[in-house]
């Protein structure tokens, strides 16, 4: 016994001493469930009856030294993560070296190249989605202005008996980044600032399809640019795929692409986007045969606001098309100032947004697939077919009438294609809804505030009958005393459900308390099965009814 | 800085991209007698399936044809020089006594015992035997023969023009084909499977491009009727041809079906049939494999494929 302690003590020592040189930052986060059977919304009660997700991230720096890991357990995970997470283990782990010149690390890494149309590797715990890859990746500044990067690696698959189950492709990249001001002494002072960049990926897998010749190291790679001029901003970013044979588009060989641009003025008062997007066959996975959100290379973004109000949010949310979509949206919003006859004596704030997304026009190749080229038909960026996937026209009203009361009032009219973004089992075609929503915050006395919700849906009659669940209506309440605690009680109410016996309440109470970086969370109540949408990726989450407990901690 | 953009740009490079002009795989024909294996076809499939490394032979080799009967007095001395012409060259002159005359069975291949009991002749043999005898210049009678098809005024040659024929083949550089075979022999089964590769080295031939495989005895010893008209029992007749695989007397165009690449593969399956004495020996057997022109008949290459090495 002794022995062994002799032989440990250096590693202890060793350990205690550069920890103690160093700094070390991170989080953790747990999330319990107890679910409780509920035959109405149809929630199940799961055999272990709890349900805990658990993460802790730690990073650590030294110097020029880093290192970072994640713990993660599942045990089981909750409802609605994917069904492939399970044990406690590391979900994330690396070590790296970085100074101004350059930065190397080893092990797992998030990275994204340009708006992340060719490569996106990221973590977003709230879908389960963590696409990380585990390998190598280098930055270099070779000279102010420049960034290179160049990463290789596999990507996380699962998380299975507490291990990181990779995807079955390898995926290596380097992106160029270059601002133009920094780099050339004539432009420093220019008003106009520009960036430019271009990035290619590519994904190795082998071909083991017996039908078909696969091809084994798929490329994409395109080009991007930043420019500020004075108050107007403009980004825009086109990746072209090559032949990517896959699940998502039915072992097609088109070439995919994919562009995205912002243009954006801002002043005082007001702020106008416009934004546009094409997309065509662009799923971009390390895995040909996967599905849903696993493995996916790149991203691509959603041009619709997000929305935060229950209903809107959360009902019918749009889920990027990979395969294909054209995308457009304007955002508009004013302020009128304070003191004139719209802005009264604190301001007026008026915000519209309109987006829409239609499917891209293609030209079917008439000979396809009896032919030998394997393309099945032909698209052009930003040419649209009249077949409508989504549409969402909303505008908000925000007034602060004195000290003690302000409001929101809020509509939007949604329009979503179910047969391609399919967000319910019940509707058919085109789901279009009108939504009303009327925020108001009473400030009772210093630090007492109560905010409430009153928020209507209705949906439009199809062909004479109700479409999806009809019509629902939700309330809320919340108190909260600053800075420490809040209570809130929700219920959301489907009462033009066309089914009688679904005219359900989903009734939920939650509770907060928050101490520094500290916070506990305790909700009661009902939940009803949807989509949980974040920049256009979703995931589905089934109903339940329970207790659910969180806690969060940084340090 | 120059160094580092020479990074970023190798790092385009060692992420290339796959272009695929076909998607679809060529279909190779798989018309095989697969309980011809002993096995799992998969393990087959998966461990004795062959692939075929580049093929480096620039030597353009020889078919000889040689039309006989075992009651053909003429023949044994045009047996003998086909034969030494073999033996000169071994590994690029090869004989296939064909036992066919110019309608086919003649009197000269009849079966007459006592003394000639033993039928040499096959339907594939005799198919071409006829069809020559009317086409292509036709041929009087026994003992005539074709050097590598190569119509020479006429396709079917006295054996007086044979070593002369066979020197100008063998000095050919006009390689067209290139052939590459692989034979996997089953004893369990008397089963084989035949693969074989065409590597079309002038494109020009492919659109009339055909292959056939001849089944060939080695030698058996049997009756023959000689120069002096005595009856030899004791004769040994070389290089029989025992008929065709899959009994296309003239093979079959090879197509597009057949193309992975550029080259074109054909396989084959077949049992190994006895001797002509009932006697069974795969050893005393082999193929020859060769590709022609099936407009003109002019064998491009010829390979030889022990059966039982």
């Amino acid at each position: 016994m002794k022995i062994k302690l002799f032989l440990l003590a250096p590693f202890v020592l060793g350990a205690s001493f550069l920890f103690a040189q160093g700094t070390i930052s991170g989080n953790a986060e747990s999330t319990f469930q107890y679910l409780n059977e509920d035959t109405v919304i149809g929630a199940n009660q799961p055999p272990s009856k709890g349900l805990i997700n658990s993460y802790m991230n730690v990073f650590y720096t030294n110097g020029n030294f880093k290192a970072g890991m994640r713990l993660e357990s599942y045990l089981p995970r909750i409802q609605g993560y994917p069904n492939r997470f399970d044990g406690t283990g590391l979900g994330m782990r690396y070590v790296g070296y970085e100074n101004d010149f350059v930065d190397v690390t080893l092990g797992s890494f998030y990275e994204q190249f340009g708006a992340g149309l060719s490569l996106r590797a990221y973590e977003d715990r709230a879908l389960g989605y963590d696409n990380l890859l585990d390998g190598a990746r280098i930055i270099v500044k070779p000279r102010k202005g420049i960034v290179l990067k160049g990463v290789y690696g596999y990507q996380r698959l699962s998380f299975q008996e507490g291990r990181i189950v990779h995807g079955a492709g390898i995926v290596r990249g380097t992106d160029a980044e270059f601002h133009l001001n920094e780099i050339f002494k004539k432009m420093e002072t220019s008003s106009l600032d520009l960036t430019l960049g271009a990035s290619f990926v590519s994904k190795y897998q082998k071909d083991d399809n017996s039908t078909l010749v696969l091809p084994e190291n798929v490329g994409s790679y395109g080009g991007r640019i930043k420019m500020l001029y004075k108050n107007i901003y403009f980004d825009g970013e086109y990746i072209q795929k090559e032949q990517d044979p896959s699940n998502d588009n039915g072992n097609i060989y088109n070439y995919g692409h994919a562009s995205v641009f912002n243009l954006s003025y801002t002043q005082k008062g007001l702020g106008i986007l416009i934004s546009g997007k094409s997309v065509d066959n662009m799923s971009y996975r390390s895995d040909r045969t996967k599905d849903l959100q696993d493995v996916f290379i790149n991203y691509l973004p959603a041009l619709n606001k997000t929305h935060t109000y229950n209903l809107v949010a959360t009902l019918y949310p749009y889920a990027t098309q990979p395969v294909g979509e054209v995308a457009f949206q304007a955002d508009v919003m004013y302020t009128f100032l304070r003191k004139t006859k719209l802005g009264g004596k604190y301001g007026t704030t008026i915000g519209f947004n309109y987006s829409t997304t239609y499917e891209p026009k293609k030209t079917y190749n008439s000979n396809y697939p009896s032919d030998s080229t394997g393309i099945a038909y032909k698209s052009t960026p930003f040419v649209m077919s009249d077949s409508l996937y989504w549409q969402d026209i909303n505008f908000n009203i925000s007034k602060k009438f004195n000290k003690k009361f302000s409001g929101i009032l809020s509509y939007y009219n949604i329009q979503i294609n179910n047969d391609v973004a399919k967000i319910s089992n019940d509707a058919q075609g085109v789901i279009n809804a009108h939504i009303g929503v009327v925020e108001m915050l009473f400030k009772l006395k210093p630090k007492h505030s109560i905010r409430t919700e009153i928020q209507g849906l209705f949906v439009q009659d199809k062909d004479g009958v109700i479409n999806d669940k009809g019509n629902w209506f939700t309330a809320l309440i919340e108190y909260t005393i600053s800075p420490n605690y809040f209570f809130s009680f929700m219920n959301q109410y489907n009462y033009g459900n066309p089914d009688k016996t679904k005219r359900v309440n989903y009734p939920i109470m939650t509770c907060g308390y928050i101490k520094g970086s500290t916070r506990f969370t305790v909700s009661y109540g009902r939940q009803r099965a949807g989509l949980f949408c974040v920049g256009g990726v979703c995931r589905f989450v089934p109903a339940n009814n329970g207790l659910t407990l969180s806690f969060t901690q940084s340090f | 800085m120059r160094l580092f953009l020479f990074i970023f740009l190798f790092g385009f490079l060692i992420s290339s991209c796959d272009h695929v002009k076909n998607p679809y795989p060529a279909e190779v024909n798989l018309e095989l007698d697969t309980n011809l294996y002993p096995g799992l076809w998969s393990d087959y499939e998966n461990n004795e399936w062959p692939t075929f490394s580049q093929n480096t032979n620039t030597s353009k080799n020889v078919l000889i044809e040689d039309f006989t009967g075992h009651k053909c007095v003429f023949c044994p001395a045009a047996a003998e020089l086909a034969h030494q012409l073999h033996e000169a060259n071994p590994s690029r002159v090869f004989t296939a006594s064909m036992h066919a005359g110019p309608d086919g069975v003649g009197d000269f291949q009849t079966v007459s015992p006592p003394d000639y009991p033993l039928d040499f002749t096959n339907p594939e043999g005799v198919e071409i035997g006829i069809y020559f005898g009317e086409n292509d210049g036709g041929f009087p009678g026994n003992p005539r023969g074709t050097v590598n098809r190569f119509n020479n005024g006429t396709v079917f040659q006295s054996p007086t023009q044979w070593t002369s024929m066979v020197s100008d083949q063998l000095n050919s550089t006009n390689l067209k084909v290139n052939i590459q075979s692989s034979l996997n022999y089953y004893p369990e089964t008397k089963g084989a499977f035949l693969h074989v590769e065409l590597d079309p080295i002038d494109q020009g031939v492919t659109s009339k491009l055909g292959i056939a495989v001849y089944l060939i005895e080695d030698s058996l010893v049997g009756d023959q009727k000689m120069s002096d008209n005595s009856h030899n029992s004791s004769y040994t007749h070389r290089d029989i041809h025992r008929g065709n695989l899959n009994e296309m007397a003239f093979g079959r165009p090879v197509s597009s079906d057949d193309l992975i690449g550029e080259n074109y593969y054909i396989n084959y399956s077949f049992n190994v049939p006895n001797q002509l004495d009932g006697q069974y020996n795969a050893s005393n057997m082999h193929l020859l494999v060769y590709a022609f022109n099936t407009e003109t008949w002019e064998i491009y290459q010829v390979v030889k494929q022990k059966i039982n090495p």
